[in-house]
């Protein structure tokens, strides 16, 4: 029994003799933000950047006749012509409690005279925003129709500009 | 001395194996005491640090990735094992678990989702070395804006 015992007590000994252990705790903490995306689908002529929230579109040299660049749609009429395409828009909320959302547009910069830009035929201007929908659903495509339109009495110039678009959640 | 063996016995048995683990620092028997430390959290403070993730938003960053569900944001970390009294040889099991669970968002640590249970992480940390991880912070698009948090327990057992 004595022998049983000493056996007993050395393996025990010796089990707690390798098992030296620690403990730490790393805490975590952050502050999370909600955010809104806009994602803009525009190939169109020599576009980069599409599906991003920064989009050119190069439409080259432009006429009355002539070649329309890819995507492009040209309408002529009396006094003036324009040419036209759809854009693709999808607004995407995250860690927000939001069910719709606005959004706007406006021109960075003044146009030259006798060409205007247009967003589902509302002229847009670089003095204030105009509202593309007030009843966004997110994560849907919203398709305006982009145009510029140029007066039979335009001097040829460049047509270069930017839209700005802004998602804001209802 | 047939007491003695039977006190030493019961000594040896009086002592549950958890209650040794979770005495913080102290080594049980003749080994030399082990010290976990973390570099690379920001606030180390020996055994326990503070990480702060800061402004957590979509966007992409050098630490940060999206999903189409949800924002990753990646820390890399060290944990270093040393012996007191410089015999820094052999090897620990580095194992990790949450504090709480928190369901809405996730914690992985080199790729591992980590719950209220230990994980082993690390099955041979060289003891007096530096190890890195990698902490992932995968918090969905879902989840409401707000502070997070929660705490990661580690733990290290000599092999």
């Amino acid at each position: 029994m004595k022998r049983f015992l000493l056996s007993l007590v050395a393996v025990l000994s010796a089990t707690s003799a390798s098992a030296a252990t620690d403990n730490g705790t790393v805490s975590l903490t952050g502050t999370l933000e909600s955010s809104l995306t806009i994602a803009i689908t525009a190939n169109i002529g020599a576009s980069s950047g599409s599906g991003t929230s920064t989009v050119s579109v190069g439409l080259g040299t432009i006429a009355k006749s002539g070649a329309v660049p890819i995507a492009v749609v040209r309408t002529v009429q009396t006094t003036d012509w324009k040419v036209g395409a759809l854009i693709g828009i999808v607004v995407s909320k995250a860690n927000l409690n939001s069910s719709s959302y606005t959004l706007t547009a406006q021109l960075a910069s003044s146009t030259p005279a006798g060409i205007t830009w247009k967003l589902n035929d509302v002229a847009l201007s670089h003095l204030s925003p105009i509202t593309l929908t007030s009843a966004g659903v997110y994560a849907e495509s919203l398709m305006p129709l982009w145009e510029v339109v140029i007066a039979n009495s335009a001097a040829p110039t460049s047509i270069n500009n930017t839209i700005h678009f802004t998602a804001t959640s209802n | 001395m047939r007491t003695i063996l039977i006190t030493l016995l019961i000594l040896a048995l009086a002592t549950p194996a958890s209650a040794r683990r979770r005495s913080r620092g102290i080594a049980t028997g003749t080994k030399p005491q082990l010290n976990m430390s973390f570099t690379g959290m920001g606030i180390d403070t020996g055994g326990d640090a503070l990480l702060d993730a800061g402004n957590i938003t979509r966007t992409r960053g050098p630490n940060r990735r999206m999903t189409a569900r949800s924002t990753v944001t990646t820390h890399t970390f060290g944990i270093r094992v040393e012996r007191a009294g410089g015999e820094n040889s052999g090897s620990v099991t580095v194992r990790a678990f949450l504090e709480a669970s928190d369901p809405r968002w996730s914690i992985r640590i080199d790729g591992k989702t980590i719950g209220t249970m230990p994980l082993v992480i690390d099955p041979t940390a060289p003891i007096g070395q530096v190890r890195m991880h990698t902490m992932e912070l995968d918090i969905p698009t879902a989840m409401p804006e707000g502070t997070v948090f929660n705490s990661v327990v580690w733990e290290i057992t000599t092999n």
